[in-house]
This record gives C-alpha cells, sequence and structure tokens, in this order.
C-alpha cells in the first residue's frame, strides 16, 4: 500500500511527464482497439463479399499456371490459367470429404460484344423486311434509313472543309457524292420496286461512313448455373428468371446492364436522379452538370432511333411540354435536354413516359439472342449465340462495381468462347490433317528443308519452285476442263453446319456429366457449415495431393487478387503505427524513469540506509510505470470502445464504390471483439514494464553512503 | 596528287567493292514486279480450295478448309468455309472497301478490316487475293542473295499511299530464274518483322480466258514473327478458272449456302 502511495505521489508530482506519457499510452491503446475491430470487421466483411459472390472459400487453379487467378485484378488480356485436366474426379473426390460442400466449375473471359452501327441494324432491319415481304414494315425501315442517312449527311457537312486537307481526298469526296444519292429523295421514290440494289447500295457506299458503332465490354464467369445458384448465397436474380438447368443462358450483371447497357442519354438521366436524391444539385455540382452537358451534345442517340413518325408524335409533345413553336426535332430535343434542378423531376418523367416507349432502352433485351463475339485462345474470332435469360446482382452490393463486374454465363458456351474442342470435333479434325498430310517443317530449318536440299521442294511431282515442262500449257482442243476444275460442295452437306448447328445447341439440355466435362480453368470449393479456412484448406490440399491432380488451392484472399491484397496492406500499415507509437512511449517512459532515478538518488539512498531492500526500490518503479500503464491504457480502451460502439452504431458510410464492396454494404458496422481489448490490455502492461526495467535496476543499485553524500 | 585526294580516291574505290554488284536496275525491278504480278493474274475468274492448318504453343490445331472465289477485273473476293462442320457456312466477302464476314449459326454479318487473321490463322484476306505488288508497293533493290540454292533477287517493298495492304512494309525474295517469290517478310511500320511466308511449291494451270498459263503459290508456310511459336500452312489444293455464277459475290449468295 506505501508503494502505491509513493507511486501516485511520484506520478502526481510530475505532471508534464504523465500527460505526455498517459496521451502516448491511451492514444495506443485506443488504436489497438479501434484499429483492430475495424480491421477484424472489414475482413469480415470482405470475407462475406468475396465468399458469397465469386470466390467461395477456397479456390482450385492448375499448379502450373502462368498466370494467377484474381477475380477481382482490373484485366490485362486473359490470364492463362491453364486447365483443371480431370474435373469430374477432382469434384467426386473433393465432394466426398466432409469439409466440403460443393466444388463448382468456373471459367472467366471477356468480349467485345459489338452492336454495329444504328445504320448498319437498321439497313440489315430493311433488308430482312424486305427478304420476308413484308412491305408495310419495309416502308416505315427505308424512312428511318432515309432520315438517317440525312442526319448523317448533315453532320458530315460540317466537315467538308477538311476534305481537302486529306490525303485521300478524292476517295472522300465520290463519299460525300454517295451520301448526296441516298439522301436525296429520288433514290427512296421507288425504293420497294426494286430494293436489292439499293441495299447494296446503302450497305457498302454509306452505312460505313456512319462510325458510331456501340461496344460493350463483358467480363463473364462461365459455370454450372444451377450449382452457382445453391452455393453463393448472395447471388439472387433481378430481373427476368433464373437460367433453366442445363440450359445454355446468360445473365447479366444487373449494374453492368443498368450502367452499360441501357442507353446512354437515360442512363445519365438515372445518374443526376440519383445525384439529386443525395442532395447534390445541378447548378452547384459539376459531376452532375457535365452530365447533362453530354445528353445536350447527344440527342442524336435518340433522334436515330426514332422513324419519321415517332420524330413527329415526340415533335407535338415537346412543343407542348416546353411550350414553344420551335418545329425542328433537334432543336426541340436539345432544348429539352438542357434541365435544371427546376424542371428535372417533370422531364425525367417525361423522358420515361413519351420516349422511353420509342427507342431501345436496353441495347440488348431480356428474351433477346446475345451473340458473343470473342477471341478463342487460338485466336479464332468465333461468335456464339446465348439467351439472356435476365439480371442478377449479390444481395446488399447492389450499388458495387466491383461485385458487378461479372456476368453469368452457362459453361458450354464459355467452352465454345475457350475454344473448346469436344472429342467428336478433335476427331474430325484429326481426320481432316490426316486427309492433307501436311508435313510439319521446324523454323529453324525450314529454309533448307524447303530450298536446301539437293532438289528442294523443286522439280517434285506435285509441283515445285520450277515446275517440269510438261505442266500448264495449253490442254488439246478436246480438254473441256483445260481451267482445272473441281465442286467444292461434292461430299458436304451444307446443312449439317452454319444455322442449324446453331439453333441445335440452344434448344439443348446438357446432362450434368458432359456440364463437367470438358474445360475448367479452376474451381470454386464451398467448405461444410462452420469448418474453419485453415481447416478446410489443410483437408482439401491433402486430397489434392494424394489425388495427384496437379491443382494449388489458394483462399479467398489469394483469389480476389489487389482486394483481398488491400487488407494486408492495412494490417501491416497499422501494426506499424501501433509498433512505432509503442516504440516512442516506451523510449519517453524509460527516459523519464531514468531522469526520476537520479533526481531521487537521495531518497533512494535513504530508503535504503533505513533497511529498504533492492528489491522494495525495483517494486517502487515497476508499480509506479504499471499505474501508468494500467490507469492510461484502461483510458485508451474505454475512449477506443467507446468510439467502436458508437460507430458500430451508426456505421461508416461507403463513399465509394471500392468501399461498397470491402463494407459488403452501403455502411461498415465495427464490432468491438474482447480479444483486441484484451491483447491493447497486455501490449500496454509489457511496454510500461520493458520501459521502467533498466531505471528500476539503476536505482536498485544506489549505494547508500554514496547517494547520503550526494550534494543536491 | 595531294595526299587527301588519294585517300579520296581509295575510299572511293574501297567503298564500290564493297557494294554488292546491282543485278536490276529501276526498269529491271519493275520489270520483275510485273512479271510475278502477270504470271499470276488471271482474266476471268477464279476459284480455289484451300486447306489452312494453324499450330499455336499449347493450343488446339486450327485446321480448316474454305474455299476462295475472286473475280478481280470488278475486285470482288469471297471465302466460304467448309470444313469442319461447326465453322461450315461461315465466309468472308469484301464488297469495295467494305470487308465483311458472315457466321451462319448467328445468321449476321459484320464488318472485319484488312488485318483480320482469317479463320484465326496467320493468313490475311491479302494471301488469297490476286497478286498487285507493282501498283501497291514503291521497290527497292536490296541485292542479289542465295536462298538454298536458289539464287534470288532480293526486294524491299514500300505501301504506296492509299494502297489497302496488310503490312506497310514487305521484303520478297524472288527466285531469279523462275521469278516466283520464295520468300517474303512481312514489317510493321515501326520496321518490326511481324511474319515470314515460304512459299516453295508453285503450280501453272492454263486459263481459257487468259490464252496462257496462270501460276499460284500451292504450298505457303506462314511463320510468326511476333509469337514466335505459332505457324500456318496454307495448302492451295485445287485451282478453277472457269467463269463463275454472275451474282455469287452478294451477301445472299453466301447466306443461302448455310441456309
Amino acid at each position: 500500500m506505501i508503494l502505491l502511495r509513493i507511486a501516485l505521489r511520484n506520478i502526481a508530482a510530475t505532471k508534464v511527464r504523465t500527460l505526455i506519457i498517459g496521451l502516448l499510452i491511451t492514444f495506443g491503446t485506443m488504436l489497438v482497439v479501434v484499429g483492430g475491430s475495424l480491421l477484424s470487421t472489414l475482413d469480415r466483411s470482405m470475407a462475406r463479399s468475396i465468399i458469397g459472390s465469386v470466390s467461395s472459400h477456397l479456390q482450385l487453379c492448375d499448379e502450373g499456371a502462368k498466370d494467377a487467378l484474381e477475380f477481382f485484378s482490373p484485366p490485362t488480356g486473359t490470364p492463362d490459367l491453364g486447365q483443371i485436366r480431370d474435373f469430374p474426379k477432382v469434384k467426386a473426390a473433393l465432394e466426398a470429404l466432409p469439409e466440403v460442400e460443393a466444388v463448382v466449375p468456373m471459367g472467366s473471359d471477356f468480349a467485345m460484344v459489338f452492336s454495329g452501327n444504328v445504320m448498319d441494324v437498321k439497313i440489315a432491319e430493311l433488308s430482312a423486311a424486305v427478304k420476308r415481304g413484308d412491305r408495310e414494315k419495309a416502308q416505315v425501315l427505308a424512312d428511318h434509313v432515309h432520315k438517317n442517312v440525312v442526319l448523317l449527311q448533315e453532320s458530315l457537312r460540317g466537315l467538308e472543309g477538311f476534305v481537302n486537307l486529306d490525303d485521300n481526298k478524292e476517295e472522300r469526296q465520290v463519299d460525300l457524292g454517295n451520301l448526296a444519292t441516298a439522301a436525296s429523295d429520288e433514290f427512296w421514290a421507288d425504293f420497294l420496286d426494286s430494293p436489292e440494289e439499293k441495299l447494296v447500295f446503302l450497305e457498302n457506299k454509306v452505312a460505313r461512313l456512319a462510325m458510331d458503332a456501340k461496344m460493350l465490354f463483358l467480363r463473364y464467369l462461365g459455370t454450372d448455373t444451377e450449382a452457382f445458384r445453391k452455393n453463393f448465397d448472395l447471388f439472387e436474380v433481378v430481373k427476368g428468371e433464373m437460367i433453366p438447368p442445363g440450359r445454355r443462358g446468360f445473365l447479366f450483371s444487373e449494374f453492368i446492364y443498368e450502367r452499360q447497357v441501357k442507353n446512354q442519354v437515360a442512363m445519365r438521366l438515372d445518374f443526376i436522379k440519383e445525384n439529386l436524391e443525395a442532395g447534390r444539385t445541378i447548378k452547384d455540382d459539376p459531376k452532375v452538370a457535365s452530365r447533362v452537358q453530354q445528353n445536350v451534345r447527344q440527342y442524336k442517340e435518340i433522334l436515330y432511333q426514332m422513324d419519321r413518325q415517332q420524330t413527329a408524335q415526340l415533335v407535338a409533345r415537346l412543343q407542348e411540354l416546353l411550350e414553344v413553336e420551335e418545329k425542328e426535332p433537334e432543336k426541340l430535343l436539345e432544348q429539352f435536354l438542357e434541365m435544371d434542378d427546376e424542371n428535372f423531376a417533370v422531364r425525367y418523367r417525361f423522358f420515361y413516359d413519351e420516349i422511353a416507349p420509342a427507342i431501345v432502352l436496353y441495347q440488348v433485351r431480356i428474351g433477346d439472342i446475345l451473340t458473343i463475339r470473342s477471341y478463342t485462345r487460338s485466336g479464332y474470332a468465333t461468335a456464339v449465340n446465348v439467351p439472356v435469360y435476365g439480371t442478377f446482382r449479390f444481395k446488399g452490393m447492389e450499388k458495387s462495381a466491383l461485385a458487378g463486374v461479372y456476368n453469368l454465363m452457362d459453361l458450354m458456351t464459355y467452352r465454345d468462347l475457350y475454344g473448346y474442342m469436344s472429342p467428336a470435333r478433335k476427331a474430325e479434325i484429326a481426320s481432316l490433317k490426316a486427309e492433307t498430310g501436311v508435313e510439319e517443317i521446324d523454323r529453324a530449318s525450314a529454309e533448307d528443308a524447303l530450298f536446301g536440299g539437293d532438289d528442294g521442294e523443286a522439280g517434285g511431282e506435285d509441283g515445285g519452285t520450277r515446275p517440269s515442262p510438261g505442266e500448264g500449257g495449253p490442254p488439246p482442243a478436246a480438254d473441256a476442263s483445260s481451267d482445272g476444275g473441281f465442286d467444292e460442295f461434292a461430299g458436304i452437306d451444307m446443312e449439317e453446319g452454319g444455322q442449324r448447328y446453331g439453333e441445335a445447341l440452344l434448344r439443348k439440355v446438357y446432362p450434368q456429366e458432359e456440364i463437367d466435362t470438358g474445360v475448367v480453368t479452376n474451381a470454386a470449393v464451398r467448405l461444410a457449415a462452420g469448418v474453419d479456412l485453415e481447416v478446410g484448406r489443410a483437408a482439401v490440399e491433402k486430397a489434392v495431393r494424394e489425388g495427384g491432380f496437379g491443382l494449388s488451392v489458394i483462399d479467398w484472399r489469394q483469389a480476389s487478387g489487389l482486394v483481398g491484397q488491400f487488407l494486408g496492406v492495412v494490417w501491416i500499415v497499422l501494426f506499424s503505427a501501433i509498433l512505432i507509437i509503442f516504440l516512442v512511449a516506451l523510449v519517453i517512459i524509460n527516459n523519464s524513469m531514468v531522469m526520476a532515478t537520479l533526481d531521487r538518488t537521495r531518497e533512494i539512498g535513504t530508503m535504503r540506509a533505513i533497511g529498504a531492500q533492492r528489491s522494495y526500490v525495483l517494486k517502487m518503479f515497476l508499480i509506479e510505470s504499471t499505474v501508468l500503464g494500467v490507469g492510461f491504457g484502461l483510458l485508451g480502451t474505454l475512449l477506443g470502445s467507446m468510439l467502436i460502439v458508437f460507430l458500430g452504431r451508426v456505421g461508416i458510410p461507403a463513399v465509394s464504390d471500392e468501399l461498397y464492396f470491402l463494407f459488403a454494404g452501403s455502411h461498415l458496422y465495427p464490432v468491438l471483439l474482447p480479444g483486441h481489448l484484451v491483447s491493447a490490455f497486455v501490449v500496454v502492461f509489457l511496454v510500461s514494464l520493458a520501459s521502467t526495467l533498466y531505471p528500476a535496476r539503476l536505482a536498485a543499485r544506489i549505494q547508500p553512503v554514496k547517494a547520503m553524500g550526494k550534494e543536491d | 596528287m595531294p595526299l587527301h585526294m588519294l585517300t579520296l580516291t581509295a575510299t572511293l574505290l574501297l567503298s564500290a567493292a564493297a557494294v554488292p554488284a546491282l543485278a536490276l536496275d529501276a526498269d529491271g525491278m519493275k520489270k520483275v514486279l510485273e512479271t510475278i504480278d502477270e504470271r499470276q493474274r488471271n482474266a476471268g475468274d477464279h476459284k480455289s480450295l484451300v486447306y489452312i492448318q494453324t499450330k499455336e504453343k499449347s493450343r488446339e490445331d486450327v485446321v480448316m478448309e474454305a474455299v476462295v472465289y475472286r473475280r478481280d477485273a470488278s475486285d470482288q473476293f469471297m471465302i466460304l468455309l467448309l470444313k469442319p462442320k461447326a465453322e461450315r457456312g461461315k465466309g468472308y466477302l469484301k464488297i469495295d472497301k467494305n470487308f465483311w464476314m458472315y457466321d451462319p449459326t448467328v445468321g449476321r454479318w459484320e464488318r472485319r478490316t484488312e488485318r483480320e487473321r482469317i479463320v484465326g490463322s496467320d493468313s490475311r484476306r491479302a494471301d488469297f487475293d490476286e497478286s498487285r505488288l507493282a501498283v501497291e508497293y514503291a521497290s527497292e533493290y536490296k541485292g542479289e542473295e542465295k536462298l538454298g540454292k536458289f539464287t534470288v533477287h532480293h526486294i524491299r517493298l514500300t505501301e504506296k499511299p492509299g494502297a489497302d495492304v496488310p503490312y506497310p512494309v514487305t521484303e520478297l525474295w524472288v527466285d531469279k530464274e523462275t521469278n516466283n517469290v520464295l520468300k517474303r517478310q512481312d514489317l510493321a511500320a515501326s520496321g518490326k518483322l511481324m511474319r515470314t511466308v515460304y512459299t516453295p511449291k508453285w503450280k501453272k494451270v492454263y486459263s481459257e480466258s487468259k490464252k496462257e498459263d496462270v501460276w499460284y503459290p500451292a504450298e505457303i508456310r506462314i511463320y510468326d514473327e511476333v509469337e514466335k511459336d505459332n505457324s500456318t500452312v496454307v495448302l492451295i489444293q485445287e485451282v478453277d478458272l472457269r467463269p463463275l455464277p454472275e451474282n455469287i459475290f452478294t451477301k445472299a449468295w453466301l447466306e443461302s449456302k448455310s441456309r
């Protein structure tokens, strides 16, 4: 008790020193409690986002893969992940483990989807209507194309001055002449009477001048869609319906669908509305104002899509709304799209009520057949048709760009885009190769092999660099096939390929065995409920090793790529900050105690002279620093806990798309974990103790005679 | 003679000795290119059956059989794929400056460019087209060289303004005796070597319309110089110079083949 009183007296006697040490200890403890709780909560929410969306607990990849699997890193090309060689076997082996709930096959890539320019699309529709003999529809489309040609001519008119500067000015002048022909009324007067030649003219001489092709950049995840639905609990369909089991199908990410597939003018209006609802204004927020201006500049996005009748109706309705006499649709639309804070709500409604029904609001509609063109891994441009069943999102992460980055498709379509060859197709190709018997020649020895030998390739039976004199030359008069001659379609059933081949694929329901067999680049492993990640990982790794599958097993943090690494970096920063703070505290406490020892030499000497043992002096110092540590440590813990409880109630708002994903929602609600309180306390106690050891030993070694003889 | 004049004379003599003897002057070179073009030119239509095989490291080979249709007089060109079944009916059609690709499985046409890798191989449309070296390129003679046992002219070609060619610079090695192109290297504008093409086998077929032989490379071996593991072999298996149906170079004709 006396020791405690002495400690308190000393603490009270050196107020400045106590304050500095107190602040450091309080801040350090707060940092341990707040930082630790925040990061632990963030780790949990990230786990929820990543495990519940695309990664699941563990991922399996080819151990010889050139690139690493990183779901959320920016795409820098198609990563080479190799392949899981025998997926059905891997799936069976792992699903037999009690730690594993399910194994879901996957593959991801990206594709560019081109819509073609509006002119190409409309001419194709017109061409189809002509072929069908649908005169009424053809007339409407012909008017539409005519109107668009006139609009194109007007927009290119402003560039006429540049034609003379162009290297190919003659060609440009021919282009403008063709455009003038197609814009003239004479061209269209009897269009439907003889449309064929004019359609060819429009397709090849005019449409290519309209350079407004739309492109969608789609990242997709090919998977067993039914297994995906069952094993990723955050997954939910928003628009349309789920892809039926075993069928080919595509689900757009709701985020992509609303932000990329939607008409750009409509999308910007949605953006403005969202921002106005959040309290921002067109007048004061430059981001919002710029969207209004972009819409004004891009009124053609709307006008190109409307035929004459729709345009006339729009003019009338806009005149009414804007209360003006203006008759030019371009000017009316520009005026309409020039929105401000006052008229936005009315015009937004007008857009969706009057304009949206007349235009293509989504470049791809639910129920459409989407044509995905992509380059296979061998670089061959391939196109696959896949029906769009709807859109999906991950619950609670609707606004996250990262969570919405992937679109979903069935594994069979994915494999077609990958360039996977079924055994039947492989056999067909092998027989084609055998039939032709091409000799493989290595690049390094090509010149020697082809031109080097005694006679090289020259003079061979089937031709050579210098064919024998007998070849070629005028044939005998009776030889009718002197120009050569072959029938390219002999023995080939053209109906076996093409359209029928594509349509049959869309009707097919694939059995589970076929879904599991073929290219799988990676697979998600969902652990059984309650299984610890590391325990599950060890079990899966053991099974993979024993099965000789040649796979590497990575957890969701690694699989998430940059996002997962982000948390690791934050942990390192936090630890470093805590370490630095406590090191500083340690040095300061140590120094101040050394000073106190020197200050109190006479006092300690006296105490030692009247019988105090060395251990008594030692305890005296240790208790003093422990009181300091415990007192301010408690204060820091209390303040930190209060802050976490407060943040846990109000939540930390996600102010960016990335945070939305990391928080697994709009807010992060930190939770106070007992572990962090205990560790804060232990750290403070150890630091206090360590910092006092040297001064305490110094004090204990003071000789009473020397101390008492010392002058103040 | 002053010393510096002696040095100059010696330098000039040495330089002259170091430059290989020019076997072709500008006219001679132009004539070689015109001969190459002329020997392959056909007055009428052209149809050929081609086999394309592309190899890439750790990938399945891309193997196709296709038929190429040409009407050079009106600059019309079309490719129709016949094998394998999955590719059957796909095609390319060139109309004026438009290069269209048709995929019957999706029933749509799409614009492509001259740089399109035909059916994913390392060949470009121009490899199957009429030879127009003298028209499309400006030439520069690099010297006489040996290619294996053949003595060849080495000629560097640079695209003329407005020419629509897949590579801006091309180097040719032409058999001195027959004027057959044996080797060709295509370069990007930066000078980077893009691919090396060997045409070791040349065949000829008599053309009724031209009243002369028409030559064609029966085998084309293409080595990708960027992706070193990639190579393509094109075999021109058959050539038919009889007139083609009048309306064949249309989207409708190509579509009708896969219905």
